[in-house]
């Protein structure tokens, strides 16, 4: 796959001329064995920023996490925060914490003990310690959990107590390892928002590692797309998955719907790689012609997918290739116009043709 | 697994049967040291606390008993120091060779008393100078080492490696790390281990008979000699007792310990 890291514009704009939180310059990971985890990475990460880092398991996003924890160093690049140079900064030795996949909460503590953690080994007074750690498992909803041991907490709950902890002595950035990743999905949700809300009332920066596409997008101000080590795309989640800028990232972020090879050229008389979102492809009757100026091509019903609130259409195209189309159940009388094996015309507007690289 | 009553029958006699078979003779050596008849006449006579108060006042049970409390304190201090380094090494570190050192560890459990007694006997005497009360002392660390290392390195692998890089992330130091997030998670886990191996020194008496310096007796040393002496024989009754009390007391507390302590430090 070509990579285009250095063709993405990887700095923020509405935060460029200041001092990025996070400044990774030609970072390098190569592990014992010749594995390269992250290959020259170039990345600023602005200040009160939240940004998620999405791609596949392999894809390098948690060895980035871990290179600006300080639990890994470089082969090659430097790391910067707040324009230190960290690179080679033992992990206790950086502004930086982390909420950790399985939490790592201390199992010999209690939950209060816990989140003052942070704050004994910074030498801060007991009583001020105390109501600081108060104060950060109120912002969770765990105040009334302060003496319990943590081996008696939920998953939802230990969860929040791992970011209380990171939280209390109010690091300049907060890590946060796919923290959701062992929750059901409605506490994963509700904890969606709620790290949101932590984060724009702390102002501190976000740096969430996800595999999940959809929490990456509901979560960011800018999405850092990785595969093999590599950024495939950075932007906001409206730009990465609207204007993917490959067929990894077209993929990955939402379906795959590309058109590419001989099926682009009967189909839209263009060369190349093509991408179609779903949701703006039109179904209609193959006797209807398409509106003035519509993009569209006619294919046989292979599959529909109920799942609620949409359709999914899947269509075996007679000019080869598949396209989905998604559509919304809002007819309400229950019964869809579409059966397997009936010709429909899909049609959509021309602006919704995604070149991919 | 639903039994027929006479299979039950069965397997609750052998069960019975073997339990009398190991624990009997251990409760006449126990009953026997309160026995008026110093020939064990059975049944016992009489019940006196007579033995006791001769073992009490004899000097070479005495010096002998104070001996092996002596070395089972520091072979147990000494393998409780080096094997929580050795199972820290072997559990969070990778280095080559890694399982190669593990099982040197772990082997001297599974050798020979006998071949460990004579090589190290060899050791001291041709290349050390000579036996000691510390070539003893050594000798026992050997074996004490990997029952420390056994419960250690178990704790350390239930226990998630991420708890230790939680503490740097949040502004500790290794050391300090140690102090307050993984000392504490093994407290239990150290305990039990320097029990066991203060249990399996003290008994201990091949490796024993090889490395002890001259005229150095541990208690059982000293009973195995004293054994065959007819006039010695309640004393020996009142030693073997105050052995095996010894020796299965820490035994007892370590079990529980390590039932104990497991589930509160495992997520």
């Amino acid at each position: 796959m070509p990579s285009v890291a250095r063709t993405v514009p990887v700095t923020p704009p509405q935060h460029a001329g200041e001092v990025p939180a996070i400044s990774l310059r030609g970072v390098r990971k190569e592990f014992p064995g010749g594995v390269v985890a992250v290959h020259d990475l170039d990345l600023d990460i602005a200040e009160g920023e939240f940004v998620t880092l999405l791609g596949p398991s392999g894809s390098g996003k948690t060895t980035v996490l871990r290179l600006i924890a300080g639990f890994e160093q470089p082969t090659a690049g430097t790391v910067l925060l707040r324009d230190r140079d960290v690179t080679t900064a033992p992990p206790f030795d950086r502004d930086v914490h982390t909420v950790f996949q399985d939490y790592a909460l201390f199992p010999h503590l209690s939950v209060l003990r816990n989140v003052e953690y942070p704050l004994r080994i910074a030498k801060v007074p007991r009583t001020e310690r105390r109501e600081r750690a108060l104060a950060a498992l109120a912002t969770v909803r765990l105040e009334g959990l302060a003496d319990r041991s943590t081996t008696a907490l939920s998953g939802g709950q230990r969860q929040r107590v791992a970011l209380a902890r990171a939280l209390v002595n109010r690091p300049a950035v907060l890590l946060l390892d796919e923290p959701l990743g062992a929750l059901d999905l409605k506490l994963r949700e509700q904890m969606q928002i709620e790290l949101k809300e932590i984060q724009r009332s702390s102002g501190i920066t976000f740096v969430f590692v996800t595999h999940d596409q959809d929490e990456a997008l509901t979560l960011a101000d800018r999405t850092v797309v990785f595969s093999e080590g590599r950024v495939e795309q950075a932007g906001s989640p409206q730009e990465v998955y609207e204007r993917p800028a490959s067929a990894f990232v077209a993929g990955f972020v939402g379906t795959s719907n590309v058109l590419a090879g001989e099926t682009a050229g009967t189909v839209l008389g263009r060369e190349g790689s093509w991408s179609i979102r779903p949701e703006k492809i039109t179904v209609t009757a193959v006797d209807r012609e398409a509106a003035a100026g519509w993009s569209s091509t006619v294919g046989v019903v292979e599959e529909l997918v109920y799942t609620g609130a949409t359709t999914r259409c899947v269509v075996a195209l007679e000019a080869g290739g598949v396209l989905s189309a998604l559509l919304l159940n809002g007819s309400g009388d229950g019964a869809p116009p579409l059966g397997r094996g009936q010709t429909v015309r899909l049609s959509w507007q021309p602006e919704h043709e995604i070149p991919l690289m | 697994m639903i039994l027929s009553t006479t299979a039950r029958w069965l397997l609750r006699t052998a069960a019975i049967a073997v339990l009398t078979f190991i624990y009997a003779p251990l409760l006449l050596v126990l009953l026997n040291s309160f026995s008026t008849s110093a020939t064990f006449a059975w049944p016992p006579p009489g019940l006196t606390l007579r033995w006791w108060q001769v073992a009490a006042t004899n000097d070479g049970v005495r010096a002998a008993l104070v001996t092996s409390v002596e070395v089972a304190l520091l072979a147990t201090a000494i393998a409780v120091v080096l094997g929580t380094l050795a199972s820290m090494a072997l559990t969070r570190y990778e280095f080559f060779g890694r399982e190669g050192v593990s099982l040197l560890i772990l082997l001297p459990i599974a050798m020979p008393g006998i071949v460990t007694g004579i090589a190290l006997n060899t050791l001291f005497t041709q290349a050390l100078g000579g036996l000691t009360f510390l070539t003893l002392v050594v000798g026992h660390a050997t074996f004490c080492i990997v029952i420390v290392v056994n419960n250690v390195s178990a704790r350390l692998r239930r226990m998630s490696g991420t708890v230790e890089e939680a503490s740097m992330d949040l502004g500790a130091t290794p050391w300090t790390t140690w102090r307050l997030v993984t000392f504490p998670a093994l407290r239990g886990a150290l305990l039990a281990g320097g029990l066991l191996a203060f249990a399996l020194s003290f008994d201990e008496i091949i490796v024993t008979t090889f490395t002890a310096g001259p005229g150095l007796q541990t208690l059982p040393l000293w009973i195995f000699q004293n054994l065959f002496r007819p006039n010695q024989s309640p004393v020996v009754n009142v030693a073997a007792a105050v052995l095996v009390v010894i020796s299965v007391l820490p035994v007892y507390l370590a079990n529980r310990l390590s039932g104990d302590s497991a589930g509160a430090v495992t997520k």
